[in-house]
């Protein structure tokens, strides 16, 4: 574990350097070739209003339009699970502790599904995101209660509320799929919802996603201390000035917000909620000044990869994102577990 | 003014009741001494004193003022809280958790001053883990851990201090050393106020001794006596609350136990 500053921060600016450069591959990167001059110029003409002929229209489309707001979905979906996690593996003291292991991506899921059901996201783009959040409150509220007795959390009440509240969300949302068969068009729509992942995401999508996780963001980074001393349980957080009841709150709030963000845009990725703020913190110790913008990068760096790795090499088969950060992420998980335990016996 | 108390608490945690009728006023410079057998509520007191928990009927005040409405943060300046389960399984080095006491003082972007790092620096000293400074505090043993803990409550700067059995996973020499400590620091002005198991520890160290235990007709415990250790180290207490049998030998003022020896009152019929 890496415990002088100085090599937390170049190991963060290592995260934002490898953000960046993906960033630019995942603007290159696509079936049709177009040059990384092409691309300056294009976003040069749309940033700063300056014609230049000598760019295809078709070009221009497919950076603006395409693959620029695929990239940003990418960076912003994976940062939002990655700081979900994190947040709630240190609100709940437990490693094991994700969006998707307490039942809260698939109580977005419901909700989202929910809303195309009685035809709301007909209404509204913001239809989808609203019942989301809403799912992923609703559950969480019920398996925090469930697991909380006199102001201490039972982690393995938690846990198992969660499967149950998960299981419960699953059923739900096949019910109504098999309620609307009936009628094909809400049923289509259920289904390519639930497919999730990020072909033919748009900038609606980014308005969506960006200023929910952006603003999330910030509003962490002022609870970065009260997390640090959740981490050691409520006894020492009350005692050193947290109000513990108000800090959980306020944190599950906006951890569901962005929860329910990513899920209505991107469908539910497990994995990375679990993963990536797990091998950060084993890599970076546990103080959230340093592992909050370093999940914000290592999430973002994650889902990117991995859909750049599934567009280079698979680009023929129709493979769900969530497969590819579970085949990568396990194994690298299972292998830093094995080497913490030797380590550390 | 006094710096903490209570009134006609009452506290349960299903529909039993667990304490009745408390009746505490402390005052600064105090060491008192919180003893009762296993489950009598020492614990749940120091719980609602901390007010971690609200009791269903009764007051505490801290300086005057009811504790449930004032801010954590303000009560975090005046009311320090070394609690009984210490786990500490995350890498955190030991100054930076010593350094978590002065929380209260900081908001939340900002970085510790000199005095900040003078005020942990001296908690780090008096509790003798200077040399524990840059170690991981999952790394420390059981003992050392609970000192990080005490001298994180020194960090914080606060006049009165709530202990919970801070000596049950010392050994012998830092459970003397933990006491002085505590008595220095009382004897300077702070209140502490610290449950204990071992009576003749309490007795030796403590100014005042706080029985809880139960009453022969009433349900839930409360406090049956108060005040010196030699007041509340009677024969009579001492059978009927802790079911022991001792001698009790007083040397020039303080009290200790001898020849303690488990009492079992036979059975009528």
């Amino acid at each position: 574990m890496l415990s002088n500053i100085r090599s937390i921060q170049s190991a963060l600016l290592f995260l934002a350097v490898l953000f960046i450069g993906l960033s630019v591959l995942g603007i290159l990167q696509g079936p049709a070739d177009i040059s990384l001059t092409a691309v300056a110029a294009i976003l040069k003409q749309s940033l700063f209003a300056v014609s230049s002929s000598d760019i295809p229209n078709w070009q221009s489309s497919i950076i603006l339009d395409v693959r620029l707001p695929r990239m940003i979905i990418a960076l912003f979906a994976g940062a939002s699970l990655a700081l979900c996690g994190l947040v709630m593996q240190g609100m709940f003291r437990n490693p094991l502790a994700s969006p998707s292991v307490l039942g809260v991506s698939s109580g977005a899921s419901l909700g989202a599904v929910t809303a195309i059901y009685l035809g709301a996201s007909l209404v509204s783009a913001w239809a989808i995101p609203l019942f989301a959040f809403i799912g992923a409150g609703i559950s969480l509220s019920i398996v925090y209660r469930v697991a909380s007795t006199r102001g201490q959390t039972n982690i393995a009440t938690l846990l198992l509320s969660g499967v149950a509240m998960g299981a419960l969300n699953v059923a739900a949302t096949s019910l109504l799929l098999a309620l609307s068969l009936s009628n094909w068009d809400v049923a289509r729509m259920i289904i390519y919802w639930t497919m999730g992942g990020l072909d033919g995401r748009t900038w609606d999508h980014v308005l969506i996603i960006l200023p929910i996780v952006v603003s999330g963001f910030v509003l962490l980074l002022f609870y970065s201390k009260q997390l640090d001393l959740l981490l050691l349980g409520e006894q020492h957080a009350l005692s050193v000035g947290v109000d513990v009841r108000r800090t959980r709150r306020n944190l599950l709030i906006i951890s569901t917000a962005m929860v329910g963000a990513s899920v209505s845009v991107v469908g539910g990725i497990g994995f990375i909620g679990l993963v990536v703020p797990h091998i950060l913190r084993l890599a970076l110790g546990p103080s959230h000044r340093y592992l909050l913008p370093a999940c914000l990068f290592g999430g973002a760096v994650t889902l990117l990869g991995a859909d750049l790795f599934l567009n280079s090499f698979f680009a023929e088969q129709a493979i769900p994102l969530g497969v590819v950060t579970a085949a990568l992420g396990a194994p690298f998980f299972l292998f830093l577990l094995i080497k913490q335990r030797f380590v550390l016996s | 003014m006094s710096p903490l108390s209570c009134s006609a608490l009452y506290f349960s945690y299903d529909k039993k009741p667990l304490l009745t009728d408390i009746h505490l006023d402390f005052q600064a410079g105090q060491f008192v001494g919180l003893i009762g057998a296993n489950g009598a509520g020492k614990t749940t007191l120091l719980q609602l004193l901390l007010g971690l928990i609200k009791q269903q009927s009764g007051k505490i005040t801290l300086n005057d003022r009811e504790i449930h409405s004032q801010k954590r943060r303000e009560i975090a300046k005046q009311l320090a809280f070394v609690p009984q389960s210490i786990e500490l399984p995350y890498a955190f080095t030991t100054q930076a958790l010593v350094a978590m006491g002065r929380n209260p003082y900081l908001g939340p972007f900002e970085l510790e001053t000199m005095e900040d790092r003078e005020l942990i620096n001296s908690a780090m000293a008096e509790t003798d883990i200077l040399h524990l400074k840059d170690r991981f505090v999952n790394t420390l043993s059981g003992g050392e851990k609970q000192r990080v803990i005490i001298a994180r409550a020194l960090a914080q700067q606060a006049p009165t201090i709530l202990l919970d059995e801070p000596i049950a996973s010392l050994d012998i020499c830092h459970q003397i050393e933990t006491l002085q400590l505590i008595k220095s620091l009382t004897q300077n002005g702070k209140l502490a106020v610290t449950a204990l198991h071992d009576l003749n520890l309490a007795a030796a160290y403590c100014d005042r001794l706080i029985l809880i235990g139960r009453k022969t007709d009433q349900q839930g415990t409360t406090i049956v006596a108060d005040g010196t250790p030699e007041q509340v180290l009677t024969h009579d207490n001492l059978t009927r609350y802790f079911s022991i049998q001792t001698d009790i030998i007083k040397t020039n003022s303080t009290i200790s136990l001898a020849n303690i020896k488990p009492f079992k009152p036979k059975q009528a019929g």
